[in-house]
Parts: C-alpha cells; sequence; structure tokens
C-alpha cells in the first residue's frame, strides 16, 4: 500500500513523495513523461490497485502549471493525491484516458479551462464552454476581450 | 366598434391570464422553488399555471428559473421563439434579473436575461420563494388583464428579432433594441441561408 509502494517506484518511476493531507492521503509528485507508466503501475499493481480516478484537475500556480490526479482504491480504500508540475509556455502532458476511461471528460474540462494540451487524447475538444471560444478562463492571465461578447459588458 | 373590442378583450384577456401554462424550463437552483411552487404546499393550480408544458409549442409562459449562460443563450432565445404569441416571460431569480452574483467578472453568464428576449415580470431573489413566485404569477395576471388585442399587435411588431451581418464571419443577431443587443450565438451556426438573410435585410 502507499507508504510501502513509494519505496519500490520511487527509482522506477521517478516520483517524488511531496506531502500527507491531514486524513493521511499522500500527495506525491510524478514526472510528466512518466505519467502513464507510473498510472499503470499503479492500477495493476496488486498491491497497491488504484482502479478508480476520482478526479483530473488543473492549477494554475502563475510561474508553471500544476496537473493534479486524485486516484482511489477500492480494495485497500485508499486515496491517492498525484501531481504533475508543467510548462507554462506549452503545458502539454499525456493522456491517461488508455489508463482510466473516467479520465476522457476530465482532461476534455482542464483543456477547456486551463489549455492544457493532453497528448493522445481521443477527442480534445471544448467540452464546458461554446465550440468557437476564445481564451482558457480559469488561467491567472485570462482578458475576456472577445468582441462578440460585447454586448454582454456590465 | 370599440365596444365590441373591449368586452372581447375582457373576455380574452379573462381566460389567457387564467391559463397561464408554464414552459418547463429550469437551469438551476431556482428550478427547485419552481418545481415546489407547482407541489402540493404552494399549488400554483390555485392560478390556473400547473400544466407545465415540455414542449414550447403548447406554452405561453417561460419561467426563467435559473443562470443563462453564453453556452445556454441560444437554447433560450430558441425556445423563446418557437413559443407561440402571445408569450410571456418572467425573469426568476437574481442570475436572470441583473447576472446576480456572477455580475461582477464572470466570464460565462449573461448579464440579465433582459439583454436576450423581452421580460415581463423581474422577481428578484436568490433563489426567491415560492410564494414570491405566486406574486410574480398573479402580477402578470393583472397586466395581461390591462392589455388590448390592438396594443399586443403593435407589442409584437416591436419584438420580432432581425437577421444582421457584420464584416465578422461569426453569426449575429440583431435583437429588440438595436442600440446594444447583438447575440453571440456560439456553436449553433449551421442552418442559416445567408443569400436569403441578407436580400431581407437589405430590402428592410
Amino acid at each position: 500500500m502507499p507508504e510501502a509502494m513509494n519505496l519500490v517506484i520511487d527509482e522506477k518511476y521517478g516520483v517524488k513523495f511531496l506531502d500527507k493531507t491531514s486524513d493521511n492521503v499522500e500527495v506525491i509528485e510524478v514526472k510528466p513523461d512518466m505519467l502513464v507508466e507510473t498510472t499503470t503501475y499503479l492500477k495493476m499493481n496488486k498491491d497497491t490497485r488504484f482502479d478508480v480516478l476520482l478526479s483530473v484537475s488543473g492549477v494554475d500556480k502563475s510561474p508553471y502549471f500544476e496537473v493534479v490526479y486524485h486516484l482511489y482504491s477500492t480494495v485497500f480504500n485508499k486515496k491517492l493525491i498525484l501531481k504533475a508540475v508543467l510548462n507554462k509556455n506549452c503545458p502539454e502532458i499525456e493522456s491517461i484516458s488508455s489508463v482510466y476511461s473516467a479520465a476522457n471528460w476530465h482532461e476534455r474540462e482542464t483543456y477547456d479551462l486551463f489549455g492544457i494540451n493532453f497528448q493522445n487524447h481521443p477527442d480534445l475538444e471544448r467540452i464546458l464552454l461554446p465550440g468557437d471560444w476564445k481564451g482558457h478562463p480559469l488561467r491567472k492571465d485570462y482578458v475576456n476581450n472577445d468582441e462578440r461578447l460585447s454586448w454582454n459588458e456590465r | 366598434m370599440k365596444i365590441i373590442l373591449t368586452a372581447v378583450d375582457a373576455l380574452y384577456n379573462w381566460a389567457r391570464s387564467n391559463s397561464l401554462w408554464p414552459l418547463t424550463f429550469a437551469t438551476s437552483c431556482c428550478g427547485i422553488e419552481m418545481i415546489s411552487t407547482s407541489a402540493a404546499t404552494f399549488d400554483i393550480a390555485r392560478f390556473g399555471a400547473e400544466v407545465f408544458r415540455a414542449s414550447p409549442r403548447q406554452a405561453d409562459l417561460m419561467i426563467t428559473a435559473g443562470t443563462i449562460t453564453h453556452k445556454m443563450a441560444p437554447a433560450m432565445v430558441q425556445l423563446y421563439e418557437q413559443m407561440p404569441e402571445p408569450k410571456y416571460v418572467i425573469a426568476m431569480g437574481a442570475c436572470c434579473v441583473t447576472g446576480g452574483m456572477y455580475e461582477n467578472d464572470s466570464y460565462s453568464v449573461v448579464r440579465g436575461i433582459d439583454r436576450l428576449i423581452p421580460v415581463d415580470v423581474y422577481l428578484p431573489g436568490c433563489p426567491p420563494r415560492p410564494e414570491a413566485l405566486l406574486d410574480a404569477i398573479i402580477k402578470l395576471q393583472e397586466k395581461i388583464k390591462t392589455e388590448s388585442l390592438m396594443q399586443r399587435r403593435k407589442y409584437l411588431e416591436a419584438h420580432k428579432p432581425k437577421v444582421i451581418y457584420s464584416d465578422d464571419k461569426n453569426c449575429e443577431v440583431l435583437l429588440p433594441h438595436p442600440e446594444i443587443e447583438v447575440i453571440h450565438w456560439g456553436v449553433q451556426k449551421t442552418g442559416y441561408d445567408k443569400s436569403n438573410d441578407k436580400t431581407e435585410v437589405e430590402s428592410a
């Protein structure tokens, strides 16, 4: 389970232990280019069995972007939080929708609101906003200057 | 002639105001209050408005219960246009009246549906109590009772949407008050035959 597991995948996938939340959920940092391998391992290994993806979310920490994955193991009743740090200029990360099919729409939402490109995603399009929307509104530097929306200004 | 018209008006308005059929249109939490209004405790049926229609073709009152976003706006306008005349709108809740708590700096919320469609009764509150919705319906009934057939015709003329085109490739629609309203139709660009519309605009 998580504590023992960390020791195993530390060297193999280059993960880093970051923190523990108040309810004892481990937070680990994964390398963006090793994400698919790490999640596949966490899902398939019989000592971990993180078989549910609870959420994928993005965070704009002004100098960089962060993608946060919440995993859950129904076998061991454990949660695990994965974080990946992305470059602000070209935020790209491999899609894990091949591992967890639940990631499909979550990644589309993250793309919609943060503009993070999930590579090899089956259908990376906007999911919440209209298809011809300009910009990604939850970024810190987002300014809504779309002329088509001038009728809706305060 | 005038006497006959007045008598017809009275009958017509009485019938119409006591059988307002609302459209089932709830986009967020105000919808729960609307459901509760129609349930046994508050019982909207006492005012003849209990028949919530699932199709806009059979409804004559639109209670816009909830936040209207840019993506929902085209759908709402389309539903409004599909309703047969005479039709009325109650803007229910702070979001529909002014944008409510999203009014300041939201990127996605329409700041008051009166920028898109004409509103008869504004009902503020977040969300308003069922009693308030009943009050709004009573006020709307009072308003309907003062109408005359001739005036309604003028009202209709004023509220016909007109399609215009700018240099921008995106489809735009000019609404009743030409000085401010331009709708962004979002993804719903298909189905327009531009060649026909252009001639209409030029002739107008």
